[in-house]
């Protein structure tokens, strides 16, 4: 069957990736990174730290620091964002990138705990394990096993959410339902409710052996939960970089992007 | 490093089960079970409070313990605004918070509910 050995070859090639699939991934992280740090400066988060808002998702672990070190903390987040937009292309301001964006994702999880936070901060984490250098000869030919990793994180995210979601009755449509208040009826949260557990289950292997379908899905439903909900845009952004890695290396074109000579 | 990545990601798909099983550990939980979350806070002069004014722009609330907090959060940096009078109709409590020389414990929302 076509379908079954497409998808046993894939699994062969795991851990091989093309360039400038790994191009597009890096980018988009990094414009992550940024989206995050704006919607926290837009959302007042400042005021979090100057006492005069409610210490939100503060774990309690580590004390809310003072809103200047805040303001450290967002330089050195959205400097890495941009390093990554604008120098994906070179190990050696890759390599800064994601040791800058590490820690400071670490610290910020710490003071504000967010599923987004923790995403941003394991995909950063991976990033340091192995040193990426996209240009080098015959990259798509070499394991990238951190970068598998990263790939793997939106398997985990997908299916440990769905089952999440299962365990405790969303697809009920009440969580929804309280959720948007009446700006849905009942009927349509509950087919929502299920449309969402169905897509989060579906989309990674859709992603292994469609890619550019999944990718689809995954925009899809990235944009619709941005639109609804408020505050999930480098979420969304960071499932979308992670799909983007999905895209198979390609033997019709080469797959590194080593400079000719 | 193959190893050292597979490893991660056996403790990472392992802490995931944990997440999923065990109440209170953080996991991709996201949205599965929100609360209704009607309430009523109004001040001494029975105007009323929008807890929202106290949340970063955004800030998803599902919980209604996280809700409780908040308020009791409200009562104690607004002073000057108490008593406070909070209600939650889905469950029927109503109560009075940060009556005068009750301290900061005056603030919290007991309830069992």
């Amino acid at each position: 069957m076509p379908t079954a050995e497409g998808l046993r070859a894939r699994l062969r090639t795991l851990e091989r990736f093309d360039a400038h699939a790994v191009i597009r991934f890096l980018r988009l992280f990094g414009a992550a990174l940024v989206v995050d740090v704006v919607t926290e400066v837009m959302a007042g988060v400042w005021h979090v730290h100057t006492g005069k808002l409610y210490p939100w998702r503060n774990l309690g672990i580590v004390p809310l620091y003072p809103a200047s070190v805040l303001a450290i903390e967002w330089a050195l987040r959205a400097a890495a964002g941009l390093m990554l937009v604008m120098g994906a292309r070179h190990a050696k301001v890759l390599s800064a990138a994601v040791r800058i964006a590490a820690p400071g994702l670490f610290i910020a999880v710490l003071e504000r705990y967010s599923n987004h936070g923790v995403l941003l901060f394991l995909i950063a984490f991976f990033l340091t394990l192995a040193p990426l250098d996209v240009t080098a000869p015959s990259f798509g030919e070499r394991d990238q096993p951190a970068l598998g990793l990263v790939r793997a994180q939106l398997a985990i995210v997908y299916v440990f959410s769905a089952a999440n979601k299962l365990a405790h009755g969303f697809a009920g449509g009440h969580s929804l339902s309280n959720l948007f208040g009446s700006a849905l009826p009942q009927g349509a949260t509950q087919v929502l409710s299920v449309l969402v557990i169905a897509t989060e289950l579906a989309l990674p292997l859709v992603l292994l052996r469609w890619p550019r379908v999944g990718l689809a899905g995954v925009v899809a439903m990235h944009v619709g939960f941005a639109a609804l909900v408020p505050g999930v845009a480098s979420f969304g952004l960071a499932m979308i970089a992670m799909a983007v890695l999905f895209a198979a290396p390609s033997p019709s074109r080469r797959s590194s992007l080593a400079l000719p000579g | 490093m193959k190893s050292l990545c597979r490893a991660l990601l056996v403790m990472n798909v392992l802490y995931c089960l944990l997440a999923a099983f065990q109440e209170g550990v953080p996991g991709w939980h996201m949205f599965e079970s929100v609360e209704p979350l009607g309430h009523e806070l109004r001040d001494r002069d029975w105007r009323v409070v929008d807890v929202r004014d106290y949340l970063p722009r955004g800030a998803n609330l599902v919980d209604r313990g996280e809700l409780r907090k908040i308020v009791a959060f409200v009562c104690e940096r607004e002073r000057a605004r108490a008593p406070f009078h909070y209600i939650e109709p889905g469950t029927g409590l109503d109560v009075t918070l940060g009556a005068e020389g009750s301290g900061p414990k005056g603030c919290i929302v007991h309830a069992d509910r």
